[in-house]
């Protein structure tokens, strides 16, 4: 095992996955000579060249429209948006293209493209670069959506991505590019499914159910709690659509407290269907306290840095959420 | 050449009028060597067309096709003109109208009745319906509900064709409508940088929906709009199946070496937008101005005038043609309905 | 074959149109093509053309009516066809309406719930100590107190044994034991007891006893269980008995509301099963109106419910009278406690074979004895007696009690 960052998880990913499958190719807004808004893409121009690494005019509906038609007509396409709040330019062929040809179709297409993404906020980008709008994404049947937390994560989720049939919108978390982590050797073809949890700290007395960066923020409150001889167990998502649904329900079961942690804006945000998963299911008759969510709150993300760290969950106001249910 | 550029001049400053001068003939003359058989095909492919969009309204004002439909009747020779000039491995992306973009591209009549009915037999499994209809083996995209959503994808389908080197080409069909969409400009800017190999063909029928195109936009030669990224841009009679299949012919030549081109095919629909449309919007007299430069009556005079074909064989094909609009509505009406148990099917691959 | 003209759907969402004006008349004559009539839609107005050559034979719709999209308006063809008869409306559904569901008043978790059914735990008896006034499971599993006391001994409670009903831990359990041996009582005995004591001042209890030959019973009871699958119990048909009874003096099924006798509509007897968690009482409902077999697999399936911890609250409530079965320990009489708020408590003591004349002859007979108490404010001896003696005859006299 070596360490590397989550960029770099990344970049190896897709380089490896290039470097297998000649129908890959990447396109986006400055992949190429820049090497990524955020250093990603670093290498892969020099590598894979400009046939396959094609740095594109700023026109996000464009770019997710013809990696459909690639996708549509035997080429693996990764597409960029540079920032996940461009996401609304990309709506048609993301949502009404891509989504739908299999199925409108009657199986005749299949659209085998990966949207990568940044999202999050705490890189004073303020309201317009710091959304996490995944929920927008889970409530479309036919695209699947994964957003890893750590560098090993990220880039097994990545090759599975790549190599999945179906469009896969991949969020990334822009403050942990360069966060480190292990990862195996190079040479490791390793790939993790979707739709699969990872259960990231065991425990007994209470579960937290959560995705990309809250992870590690949930790791840091279990740590507080282990001191005062409180369980708590952590669990990473990875995949929201497809869910490892029966990993919350067992979690549920056994603990029968729940805090479900995200950044994403509380009302509306996919914490609402994580709770109705295990409320619904045969974990409710095991519950001793309501299922709690801890989201981001229902502002827009503002400029000042206090502001912007207090408007997400943070270590106190997820320990408040647990000391609610004990 | 010089007579090429007049003739082309000729036609753009024409269409700064809405209201058209009658043509009488064709303004191009046999120049193309083009075979008794082609022409037959072309003949019989377009009454196919009208016959079916025919039957397709009066199926729906019976209740048989759901939802809403928009028939081309008026517009046959843009896509026939098109599609014939293309090979199966061309890609097309058609329009919600676009039948005859689809019968163009020599797709199964039974499959695309059976989809508007909604049967399982249907070219969708009767989930797509007559606005998304596709036949990948004939390489047709599919059909776009949304106005415009099609020009990026046929982007992806050409940049794929130029990637694996491919001698073909993609079509991206769309109406006067979609000119004005973000995708449009997008997508041609995008495909003229890279040199794509996609012919942009727009169907300009002087009405986005309601809306006549004097109203939306202040040039309202959409051909000219080519220039701003650098590619040609052409208008030409969208009535005159032998010029569109001759101008196709040529532009597909064209876009492999050269990159995108935009073609104008400048046509009238007969019929309203959808079939709930009440045409209050445009005059009867200017319905039939339009209805008495019918693509396929000028055909016929054209083939028989020429001596290409006879009374008696152009009879037969249009018999041969409702013949074969009644066998597909038979073989959809006998179909079964898909089934909620397969509702899962192909959401994911 | 005449032609229909049908109000055409032109829309997506069209379900009707409205027909403005009718443009022919019956008997003109139409071709291919002339418009017909006007109808107006959710959209807009327009004209529909006939569809076929002919004679206008029937219009079928005035002008200003709505009619549903594909519906037929008119009828055109050669003059003197006949036309079909006009479609049946298709009727509307009843959507039945639904039945409003009254929700557990008392807050407990589902944890909570779950443990105290499945230790037939009654809600309202346990104290709460959710910061919100909720029962949680912990409530369930010991008392606030022995928690409190554990924590400050420092006791983990999961290595105490608790002395309550499957395993409920006691402050009582955490302390050592004196000379006296000190039980404290368990949260069922608590709630016998209270009830029990109430019962018992509350009400002028006065009990009878009599005795029942039960020998015809007893042979057709073991005809019957030769002949059937279902194993008829003495006791089902002591129920079957007492419901009939019930039948002829309802004021034995009755409640007493201060100053009012309310006689209960259904007849759903309260029998006691004992378990090892306990006494427990659960009901058959409408035990009139069952056969003896039904009845028999009802109380068979109450007695394991009982004795598996898996009664619900719906099996526990709603009796109108109590029947209680202590013949099996050899008892030949007793004052049963009346169950409140009902008006009487029957008995059921043991079967003795006794010698008795019949027909001039000495023989063996099985005699039950049985014994009642009744509430003196709701019934007086005569009517209680008369219920009663109505029972003996029954039990006498089996076969009625199959009719």
């Amino acid at each position: 095992m070596r360490e590397i960052t989550y960029a770099e998880a990344i970049n190896e990913a897709m380089s490896e996955e290039m470097r297998q499958d000649d129908n890959i190719i990447f396109i986006g807004e400055d992949i190429g000579v820049y090497g990524g808004a955020f250093g990603v893409s670093r290498g892969m121009l020099e590598e894979f060249g400009e046939e396959r690494v094609r740095d594109t005019p700023i026109t996000e509906l464009a770019i997710t429209g013809a990696a459909v038609g690639a996708a549509l007509t035997g080429l693996r396409p990764i597409a960029e948006l540079m920032f996940s709040d461009f996401m609304t330019f990309a709506m048609d062929p993301l949502v009404n293209q891509a989504a739908k040809s299999r199925f409108q179709f009657g199986g005749q297409a299949s659209v085998p493209m990966v949207l990568r993404t940044p999202g999050g906020s705490g890189t004073g980008a303020a309201e317009q670069h710091s959304q996490s709008l995944e929920a927008w994404v889970c409530h479309v049947p036919g695209l699947k959506v994964v957003i890893p937390s750590t560098p090993y994560d990220a880039k097994g989720l990545l090759k599975t991505a790549i190599r999945d049939n179906n469009p896969v919108v991949f969020i990334e978390q822009k403050l942990l590019y360069r966060t480190k982590g292990e990862v195996p050797e190079q040479g490791d073809d390793y790939t993790i499914p979707l739709g699969v949890a990872d259960i990231k700290r065991a425990g007994k007395d209470l579960t937290i159910v959560t995705y990309g960066r809250m992870v590690q923020r949930s790791l840091e409150v279990a740590e507080i709690f282990a001191s005062e001889d409180v369980d708590i167990e952590v669990i990473d998502i990875r995949s929201l659509v497809p869910l490892d649904k029966e990993c919350l329900i067992q979690s549920a079961k056994k603990t029968g407290k729940v805090v479900i942690v995200h950044e994403a804006c509380q009302t509306g945000g996919y914490g609402g269907e994580l709770s109705s998963v295990i409320v619904d299911s045969e974990a409710f008759f095991y519950l001793d306290a309501p299922v709690k969510r801890v989201g981001g709150l229902d502002v827009p993300i503002p400029y000042n840095p206090g502001l912007e760290a207090q408007v997400v969950p943070t270590v106190d106001s997820i320990s408040s959420a647990v000391r609610e249910l004990l | 050449m010089l007579l090429f550029n007049a003739i082309l001049s000729f036609d753009i400053l024409n269409n700064y009028r809405y209201s058209y001068r009658s043509y009488g003939q064709f303004i191009v003359g046999s120049a193309m060597k083009i075979t008794k058989a082609k022409h037959l095909d072309m003949y019989l492919k377009m009454v196919q067309t009208r016959r079916f969009e025919e039957k397709a309204a009066k199926l729906f004002v019976q209740g048989k096709v759901h939802g809403t439909a928009h028939f081309c009747i008026g517009e046959e020779a843009t896509g026939i003109g098109v599609c014939s000039a293309l090979e199966n491995d061309d890609y097309i992306l058609q329009t919600h109208r676009g039948h005859n973009q689809g019968i163009g591209k020599n797709m199964d009549i039974n499959l695309m009745m059976a989809e508007f009915l909604g049967k399982e037999t249907g070219y969708c499994k009767g989930k797509g319906g007559c606005m998304h209809i596709a036949d990948f083996s004939k390489g047709s995209l599919g059909a776009n509900g949304i106005v415009g959503g099609g020009i990026p994808l046929a982007v992806g389908a050409a940049l794929s064709q130029k990637y694996k080197k491919k001698d073909n080409i993609t079509v991206g069909f769309f109406g006067d409508g979609a000119a004005n969409e973000g995708a449009f400009h997008e997508s041609l800017n995008l495909a003229s940088v890279w040199k794509l190999p996609v012919l942009f063909v727009c169907t300009n029928n002087y009405y986005g929906m309601s809306t006549h195109l004097s109203k939306s936009m202040n040039i309202t030669d959409i051909s000219i709009r080519a220039e701003s990224y650098g590619i040609k841009g052409m208008a030409i009679d969208g009535n005159d199946i032998l010029k569109i299949y001759e101008e196709t012919t040529k532009a597909k030549k064209y876009v492999m070496k050269n990159g995108p081109m935009l073609m104008v095919l400048n046509t009238y629909r007969w019929m309203g937008h959808s079939k709930s449309d009440a045409q209050a919007y445009r005059t009867k007299e200017e319905v039939d101005e339009w209805k008495a430069k019918c693509p396929i009556k000028r055909y016929r005079e054209y083939l028989l005038n020429e001596g290409i074909a006879t009374e008696n064989t152009l009879s037969e094909l249009d018999k041969q043609a409702v013949q074969d609009i009644e066998t597909a509505v038979e073989f959809a009406e006998n179909s079964p309905e898909p089934r909620i148990e397969n509702i899962f099917e192909d959401v994911y691959a | 074959m005449a032609e229909a003209v049908i109000m055409p759907k032109t829309g997506m969402a069209m379900e009707e149109g409205v027909i403005t004006e009718w443009l022919v008349k019956e008997g003109d004559t139409v071709s291919i093509g002339d418009p017909i009539v006007e109808i107006e839609t959710d959209k807009s107005s327009m004209e529909v053309e006939s569809d076929c050559d002919g004679t206008v034979l029937k219009i079928l719709y005035k002008n200003g009516t709505t009619v549903p999209v594909v519906q037929t308006i008119a009828w055109i063809g050669s003059p003197g066809e006949s036309i079909p008869a006009p479609p049946n409306e298709i009727k509307k559904e009843d959507i039945p309406a639904k039945k409003l569901m009254v929700a557990e008043k008392i807050k407990a978790t589902p944890a909570a719930r779950r443990v105290a059914s499945e230790r037939c735990l009654p809600l309202k008896d346990i104290s709460p100590s959710g910061r919100n006034g909720e029962i949680r499971v912990a409530d369930v599993q010991s008392t606030p107190l022995a928690r409190r006391m554990a924590e400050a001994e420092g006791v983990d409670l999961k290595s105490v044994e608790g002395s309550g009903h499957d395993g409920k831990i006691f402050s009582s359990d955490l302390n050592r034991m004196d000379e006296d041996t000190r039980i404290p009582l368990t949260n069922i005995q608590k709630i016998t007891g209270q009830r029990m004591l109430r019962s018992h001042t509350e009400i002028p209890s006065v009990s009878m006893d009599t005795r029942a030959d039960v020998t015809e019973m007893l042979k057709m009871r073991r005809q019957l269980n030769e002949n059937l699958k279902e194993r008829i119990t003495i006791n089902d048909f002591v129920l079957k008995a007492t419901a009939l009874a019930l039948e002829e003096n309802p004021r034995l099924n009755s409640i007493l509301d201060r100053d009012t006798v309310v006689i209960m509509p259904s007849i759903n007897l309260s029998i006691a099963v004992a378990t090892d968690r306990g006494l427990l009482v659960p009901v058959v409902k409408e035990v009139n109106k069952l056969t003896l077999r039904q009845l028999s697999g009802k109380t068979a399936a109450l007695v394991r419910r009982g004795r598996e911890g898996k009664l619900s609250p719906d099996d526990m409530e709603d009796g109108t009278f109590t029947v209680s079965n202590i013949g099996t320990f050899g008892i030949t009489s007793f004052t049963p406690i009346i169950n409140q708020p009902q008006a009487a408590i029957l008995g059921i003591c043991a079967i003795e074979e006794t010698l008795k004349l019949v027909d001039e002859e000495v023989q063996p007979r099985q005699v039950m004895s049985l014994s009642i108490s009744f509430d003196h404010r709701i019934v007086d001896g005569a009517e209680a007696s008369v219920f009663f003696s109505r029972i003996k005859e029954l039990l006498e006299n089996p076969l009625v009690i199959l009719a």
